[in-house]
């Protein structure tokens, strides 16, 4: 069990020095975490143009550890699915394949912090030619108010293999101010299959700063992503996609819904290193009240990715005259035989849409429900658990 | 005056400040089928939206009267409680929707009641599930429509078929046809037009308002009266008979007959 400090009013090397302690991990990962703190101390605070920190201090929180629930009802041969502590005690070669892949210490000070803590988790193995048809599903819960957690999840799928992870971000304390340090750290081999969904639903006063990496490695290893970000005070999560293997291919869903003060921003990167990859990013984005939300996208081919195609999509609707949301979707091409498109668009609730509802009967906020529940309704759709969904778009219909 | 006969007054209608209709006389009554008739930009589709109820069509005089009360008063959605139904011309695609969600809310917006949950009110999955079974067979319609988003990637056949299942669906009592027959090759118009008779034999009280340029339509869709829609007022007035007549000799005999040669 990660160390405890709740009565302690600031993180300092007091903080880290208890948690290294009670813990008994292979070298690697030891220095691993030293090199993270040591980097945590000596960053600035980042300067981030559309994340505000105002009002953030670190010594609001300590560390303590997430509740995880992780419920999987298969038993296929050889798959590992621990969580991350117990994974780290008995396979911490196949966790040094994935731990520290994606978040680098060097990133910026969350990061590195990100590092140093990571305790809690999931760590998924798919051995060669196996296919895990039971979801994986982890439930990340953050304990009290004050916390702050690290959190991981770690997949390694190989060769001719799949697995479907559900990941969920929750407060037990829908109230309860706390820091998240979120990560996730998957990587596929040839012809690997993996569906991912991240789901964040935290309470309202949470800080969340991560980062996501799906890493196609092997040839022809295909992902489906969807990720959805519905909770938080102030979100600040890079996502990559990383298509090395030649002729891997992802399909990449994401909704945003920010409303009254909520700032949520993701950045997903796809980058086409492979030959012959395929990569469609498609998010949509719901700010209501006083939110702002960005999506800060980017494609990048570089030399190497000859015969990528690749599109980028972004939709926003705008519920209120204060809200605000940017989208930046960014293209770098340096390969030249490829196909890569992207565009945005923003706009208002259609009235001609809200028309065409009124008009057959339905009540002015039930009908702008309806078109609003529709338009986030064909990313929650492809949830791939059916339970999940319907409190997915319960949640979103009680925030309309 | 019969309550249940749509009265239309002196109606002046204007969009983006321009004034289109130019004081509309028109009664539908219950149980008829009217066709009004009209040349492009005579003002079919803007009676038909003012209507409705499009906020963009701004009634700048007139009066509108539907079971005693005052339409011109009510909002959209009130209109459509009240029993009117207007089939659109250009039916509005709601991604991520699907048919059967939008029609048992629709639904339910009609039985719902003031002061009553709605819970107590709505109608029973079992039963809406046998009732959309039954009307989209009435109008043979694939049972995999209702699971589509409404009218996204539809053709224009099918978008109206789901203008004519929506009305057989809610039971209006007038329903005014917005150039149905746009847009439809001839056995699609067929089509459409016996869903039209089915929801009419299934309610003899339904009032019909068929608005349309041509007269094909009217072969299939009787009409009783006929009025001719031309500058934004009604200029002739007659029996099926004047459908026919139009379709022989066009438009420009009646617009000679009452604005002279000048146009």
């Amino acid at each position: 069990m990660p160390a405890k400090q709740q009565t302690s009013t600031s993180l300092d090397a007091v903080h880290f020095t208890s948690f290294l302690n009670g813990r008994q991990e292979p070298s690697w990962l030891t220095t691993q975490r030293r090199e993270a703190w040591a980097a945590f101390e000596a960053a600035d605070m980042p300067f981030w143009r559309r994340t505000s920190l105002k009002g953030f201090q670190f010594s609001d929180f300590s560390p303590a550890s997430a509740q995880v629930t992780i419920s999987w009802d298969g038993s296929d041969a050889g798959v590992v699915v621990l969580p991350l502590a117990e994974a780290i005690d008995q396979h911490p070669e196949l966790v040094q394949k994935v731990l520290y892949s994606a978040i680098r210490s060097d990133r910026d000070k969350f990061a590195a912090l990100n590092n140093a803590f990571v305790a809690d988790g999931v760590f998924v193995y798919v051995p060669k030619n196996t296919t895990v048809e039971q979801p994986i599903h982890v439930q990340y819960a953050v304990p009290a108010a004050g916390a702050m957690v690290a959190v991981r999840t770690l997949a390694l799928i190989e060769h001719h293999s799949s697995a479907t992870i559900i990941e969920e971000y929750v407060s037990s304390d829908p109230n309860a101010p706390a820091m998240v340090l979120s990560g996730a750290e998957i990587t596929l081999a040839d012809e690997a299959n993996v569906t991912f969904n991240s789901v964040q639903t935290l309470g309202a006063q949470v800080y969340n700063f991560g980062g996501q990496q799906l890493r196609l490695l092997g040839k022809d290893a295909h992902a489906e992503w969807v990720n959805l970000v519905i909770g938080a005070k102030t979100q600040n999560v890079r996502l990559e996609a990383d298509l090395q293997g030649n002729g891997s291919n992802i399909e990449w869903n994401g909704l945003i819904y920010a409303n009254r003060q909520q700032q949520l921003l993701v950045a997903p990167t796809l980058h086409h290193a492979g030959l012959n990859t395929e990569g469609q990013i498609n998010f949509k984005t719901v700010v209501d009240d006083e939110a702002y939300a960005v999506f800060d996208g980017m494609v990048r081919i570089p030399k190497t990715g000859q015969g990528t195609n690749s599109d980028l999509r972004e939709n926003a609707l705008h519920l209120s005259k204060n809200s605000r949301s940017d989208s930046i979707p960014g293209l770098e091409i340096d390969a030249n035989e490829v196909k890569a498109g992207h565009g945005s668009t923003s706009g208002q609730l259609d009235e001609e849409q809200l028309f065409y509802l009124l008009s057959r009967g339905l009540p002015p906020v039930e009908a702008k429900r309806m078109i609003v529940l529709g338009f986030v309704g064909e990313i929650i759709d492809l949830l791939a658990d059916e339970d999940l969904r319907d409190q997915i778009e319960a949640l979103v219909a009680a925030k309309i | 005056m019969d309550a249940n006969n749509l009265v239309i007054r002196n109606l002046h209608v204007a969009v983006d400040g321009k004034e289109i209709l130019k004081g509309i006389d028109l009664t539908i009554e219950q149980g008829k089928i009217h066709a009004v008739m009209g040349p492009n930009g005579s003002g079919k589709s803007t009676l038909a939206y003012a209507l409705a109820g499009h906020p963009r069509y701004e009634v700048t005089d007139g009066e509108v009267w539907y079971k005693g009360q005052d339409v011109l008063d009510l909002e959209p959605n009130e209109r459509s409680k009240l029993g009117m139904f207007l089939a659109f011309q250009y039916p509005v695609a709601v991604a991520g929707v699907s048919v059967a969600n939008f029609l048992r809310a629709a639904l339910n917006a009609h039985r719902a009641q003031e002061g009553v949950d709605p819970k107590e009110t709505a109608i029973p999955m079992a039963e809406y599930r046998k009732l959309i079974k039954q009307r989209m067979d009435m109008l043979n319609m694939a049972p995999d429509f209702a699971r589509r988003y409404l009218n996204e990637g539809f053709s224009g056949g099918e978008k109206k078929r789901l203008e004519i299942l929506q009305m057989a669906m809610l039971q209006p009592s007038i329903a005014i046809l917005d150039e149905t027959d746009s847009g439809l090759d001839i056995d699609a118009l067929k089509i459409v037009a016996e869903g039209v008779n089915r929801v009419k034999e299934d309610r003899p009280e339904l009032g019909v308002m068929v608005i349309t340029h041509y007269q094909r339509l009217l072969n299939y869709i009787k009409p009783d009266i006929v009025h001719v829609l031309m500058n934004g007022q009604i200029v002739r007035e007659g029996g099926p008979e004047l459908a026919l007549e139009l379709e022989d000799r066009g438009y420009d005999f009646i617009r000679e007959e009452v604005f002279g040669n000048a146009s």
